[in-house]
């Protein structure tokens, strides 16, 4: 006991060097550029000059430039209608004041922690059900952009509504006193005052909803059809036996995106949107209690119909599981069962693990990325390296991962994945994380450090308090990414199977399985992410 | 316009009771200062006022109108906090603005306005500047423009002057009055500054522990303090325990510590009654040597500070107690050293009496 305080109070002491804290960077930095940006990048650059296949070949090249247009088209389509839906969510779920409002907040996670290939089942299966909203009105939604759309949607609403529901926690509410009593209504508050002021939580939600959506492919193949975006061309010409279309556009959108982020952050930094006129009575209208309610009951009912229930669709067959027999056949772990629990083990082993090294080495870039410790152009460098890994394409990711880390045939399988985990989490948490530092007055570190404390000390007695609900989601959002991602560990597993990859299996028929087999299996993993991430949040937020 | 009325508002946080039973009124264009040391509920009380917190009991009425139902934003009553809160994100302009384009102004009309506002309070050179590009005088005259621009008619400052320095305070209490009188504004100016409070209200509020002390003119509240701590809290003031001897029509005597004996010209309590006598320390006399008068007593000088305009001595009088007196810079008294034997005097009609109270005279003096 006494021991470990020792050793805290040096650890303590040695914050408060320079050169420990310049090591502690360096090695946050290495860390990012030797196992979050190389990985992704290498194994694509080593088969640069399969670029040819493409130019060569005048119908694929237009393919990919048709491709690519889509890709971006969607991504944008997708970031903005997601924060329109998912701010008033963030919204009900930082204002709320119910204790149900914990268990909405849990539900909204559900996309993430589905498997990317069941989710787009469930998609797929639920829009051409009987249930489908739209069906009901005599349409039916075949694979094509416009399902890709509706999926796409759903995936990305956690990710709006994880930061912003982050961001709103930090904020205070002086501002919004103060355009209150000078007359402005709600609405008009939020809209002028609140939003503005939460612009860097903004802009990060923005982009990370805008990556997931450009580099997604385990459930959009699903939903597809003959549609293709960039990463369903790649998927497709791969199964043509061709590798050269996954360089040629894995790069395209790497630079695209990167530089689309560059000029959002610089935009996004520099511009200062001006003060417009307010239509008093229309913004009065919208502010009316009754209109609040209104917007709620939407925003519930488009996260119901749209996100939720698509999203869990596949599951639907659960209760015909428990009758028959094999709710039974699966706790006894019979047959396809015995591996079942042993994956399902495994993923929630490497998440945890996976989301511990990204907490510990993502924190130092966040905060470099944030203090703008870098300088102005060495943040940005930082953030596009950051994002590196969401905006490559999964198949891509899963090829390059595969090869990169295969060369380390010292290291196991399961450290393999590990690794592959934290580069495909890493963004999430680092860029969610730099948004919430930054909202966080420098002033206030600069009279803790006077008051004689610490950089560590600072950095626990004040960063991490105040950003306490952002490090939770930033670790939500990795941690049930890692457990649902299916695609990356496909490609870098040999042996061993998580949880989604074996579902993915039943599902694909690989392993023979029932429709009860599969729902049941599904509800298994959602259910006990659901379960743990309700309890950690009760853990974490009790206090409300 | 708007008078205030507060009839027996209560407000808690958890056992913390901010507020208990307040009842006050505000004259349409009033400058009323609500006095205060910290946690005594002051910015509670503001923040009631103007609708951000619900009271958990009482009535606020504007123009006789209960404003139970009145969200904060149609109170038209400018709450400016502490920190000014001006909106980081938009200039100066654009933060004076704010208040009539959310109510519907055009945005060049409004700007127009807020420019002759800027003027008003000399920022107008600064009307592109961000907030934090400004200083804290010129950030607080910002969030003044703010509130007046809005049209408003009831100003609600927690500390308007409290983050500036004291030169600068000097010159915006002036300002601050001149141009709430200059709009008809009625404002309710929450302080902890005394000399801030009885220099600029029209009446002073003093609150102690969420209560209401005493509410009246500045010269009323000094010349006429309702009890201990009030006494205590405007002013400077020195306190002597003592017991009812004798009284008469004219007054009374009092015997104090170590036996000795002081006259009063109090009539209101009777032989024996515990009571506590109060002087202000600039009503009391000191001499270099002995001098024979009523209400004399002697002592060692044990204290000698100089607050600029006038000179504080301490002296520990024989019987233990220890009193304070205000003299300018005077030559016979500035030859004094420390333990040096002095006497002090005061005059019957300079002290006020107050009963002893029930916790004992340090309790009352606390302010928590
Ligand atoms: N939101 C709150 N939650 C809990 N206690 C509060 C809150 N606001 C004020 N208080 C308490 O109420 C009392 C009065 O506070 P306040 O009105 O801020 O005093 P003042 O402005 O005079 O310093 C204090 O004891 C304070 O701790
Ligand atoms: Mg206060």
């Amino acid at each position: 006991m006494k021991e470990s305080k020792s050793i805290g109070e040096a650890i303590n002491r040695l914050s408060g060097s320079p050169i420990a804290r310049k090591i502690l960077y360096s090695f946050a930095v290495f860390y990012l550029i030797a196992f979050i940006l190389l990985p992704p990048l290498l194994g694509i650059s080593f088969k640069l000059d399969l670029i040819d296949q493409v130019f060569r070949d005048e119908i694929l090249l237009n393919r990919a430039k048709s491709a690519i247009m889509w890709s971006f088209t969607i991504a944008f389509i997708i970031a903005i209608l997601d924060l329109i839906a998912g701010i008033p969510m963030a919204w009900i779920i930082a204002r709320g004041k119910s204790n149900l409002i914990n268990i909405l907040d849990a539900f909204v996670d559900i996309p993430f922690v589905i498997p990317t290939v069941a989710l787009g089942f469930s998609t797929l299966l639920f829009w051409n059900s009987n249930y489908s909203p739209l069906k009901f009105l005599g349409v039916n939604v075949s694979p094509g952009f416009f399902l890709i759309l509706l999926l796409h949607f759903a995936f990305s609403f956690p990710v709006i509504v994880r930061v912003m529901v982050g961001e709103l926690l930090t904020y205070k509410d002086v501002y919004e006193n103060a355009a209150k009593s000078l007359g402005a209504k709600s609405f008009t508050v939020a809209r002028t005052v609140t939003l503005p002021i939460l612009k860097p939580g903004l802009v990060a939600a923005f982009l990370l909803a805008f990556a997931r959506s450009l580099s997604e492919t385990g459930a959009t193949m699903i939903v597809a059809g003959a549609f293709e975006n960039g990463p369903i061309f790649i998927k497709n010409a791969k199964d043509a036996g061709l590798e050269g279309p996954m360089v040629l556009v894995s790069f395209i959108l790497i630079i695209a995106s990167i530089t689309v982020f560059g000029i959002i952050r610089i935009l996004g930094t520099k511009f200062r949107i001006p003060i417009g006129n307010v239509y008093p009575d229309f913004e009065a209208l919208l502010s009316k209690s009754i209109s609040v309610k209104i917007r709620n009951v939407l925003t519930i009912t488009i996260f119901i119909f749209l996100v939720f229930i698509p999203s869990i669709f596949i599951t639907s067959p659960v209760l015909g599981a428990i009758s028959d027999g094999t709710l039974v056949k699966a706790i006894s772990g019979e047959g396809i069962w015995s591996s079942f629990w042993n994956s399902m083990i495994l993923s929630y082993t490497i998440g945890i693990i996976a989301t511990l090294i990204n907490v510990i080495t993502g924190f130092p870039v966040a905060i470099l990325i944030a203090r703008k410790r870098l300088g102005h152009i060495g943040s940005i460098l930082l953030e596009a390296a950051v994002n590196v890994p969401i905006v490559v394409p999964s198949v891509a990711l899963g090829v390059s991962l595969g090869f990169f880390w295969r060369t380390f045939s010292f290291l196991s399988e399961f450290w393999i994945i590990i690794f592959a985990h934290t580069t495909i989490t890493y963004t999430y948490f680092v860029q969610a994380m730099a948004a919430a530092i930054e909202g966080i007055p420098e002033e206030m570190e600069e009279t803790a450090r006077t008051l004689g404390s610490k950089a560590l000390g600072v950095f626990k007695n004040i960063i991490v308090p105040l950003t306490k609900y952002s490090i939770f989601s930033g670790a939500i959002l990795m941690f049930t990414r890692s457990v649902d991602e299916t695609g990356a560990t496909t490609a870098v597993s040999q042996k061993l199977q998580t949880a989604p990859v074996l579902l993915v299996n039943w599902i694909k028929g690989i392993v023979p399985a029932t429709t009860s087999d599969i729902a049941l299996g599904i509800s298994f993993l959602v259910l006990t992410s659901f379960i743990s991430l309700l309890v950690l949040r009760l853990v974490v937020y009790r206090r409300r | 316009m708007p008078a205030i009325q507060l009839r027996d508002v209560s407000k808690r946080f958890g056992d913390t009771r901010a507020l208990e039973s307040i009842s006050f009124d505000v004259k349409d264009g009033e400058y009323l200062c609500i006095l205060g040391s910290t946690g005594s509920g002051k910015t509670t009380l503001l923040r009631t006022i103007s609708g951000i917190i619900k009271p958990d009991q009482g009535e606020i009425l504007y123009d006789n109108k209960n404003m139970k139902d009145v969200a904060v934003e149609d109170r038209n009553a400018v709450y400016v906090p502490q920190t000014y809160a001006l909106f980081p994100h938009l200039t100066v302009i654009e933060n004076v603005c704010f208040g009539p384009i959310s109510k519907g102004v055009d945005l060049n009309e409004a700007k127009n306005r807020a420019l002759q506002i800027l003027k008003l309070v000399k920022l107008d050179k600064r009307a592109n500047s961000y907030p934090n590009e400004l200083s804290g005088g010129m950030q607080q005259r910002v969030a003044l423009a703010r509130g007046i621009a809005s049209n408003t008619k009831l100003l609600l400052l927690d500390e308007p002057l409290g983050a500036l320095d004291a030169r600068l305070r000097l010159e915006l209490r002036v300002e601050l009055k001149k141009i709430a009188q200059e709009n008809g504004l009625t404002v309710i100016h929450v302080t902890h500054d005394q000399e801030e409070a009885m220099s600029i209200g029209d009446r002073i509020m003093i609150l102690r522990k969420g209560r209401i002390q005493q509410i009246g003119t500045p010269l009323h509240v000094y010349l006429s303090p309702q009890n201990i701590f009030v006494a205590n809290f405007i002013g400077n003031t020195n306190f002597i325990e003592g017991t009812i001897l004798k009284r008469n029509t004219r007054g009374s005597s009092i015997r104090i510590r170590g036996g000795y004996q002081i006259m009063v010209d109090d009539t209101s309590h009777v032989a024996e009654e515990p009571v506590v006598t109060a002087i202000r320390e600039e009503k009391i006399k000191l001499f270099d040597h002995p001098i024979e008068a009523k209400n004399t007593l002697s002592g060692d000088l044990i204290g000698a500070n100089f607050l600029g305009t006038f000179i504080r001595y301490e002296v520990k009088l024989d019987n233990g107690d220890i009193l304070a007196a205000l003299h300018p810079p005077n030559s016979d008294l500035t030859k004094l050293r420390l333990g040096d034997r002095v006497a002090i005097s005061f005059e019957t009609f300079h002290t006020k009496i107050f009963d002893y109270p029930v916790l004992g005279l340090k309790r009352e003096l606390e302010a928590y």
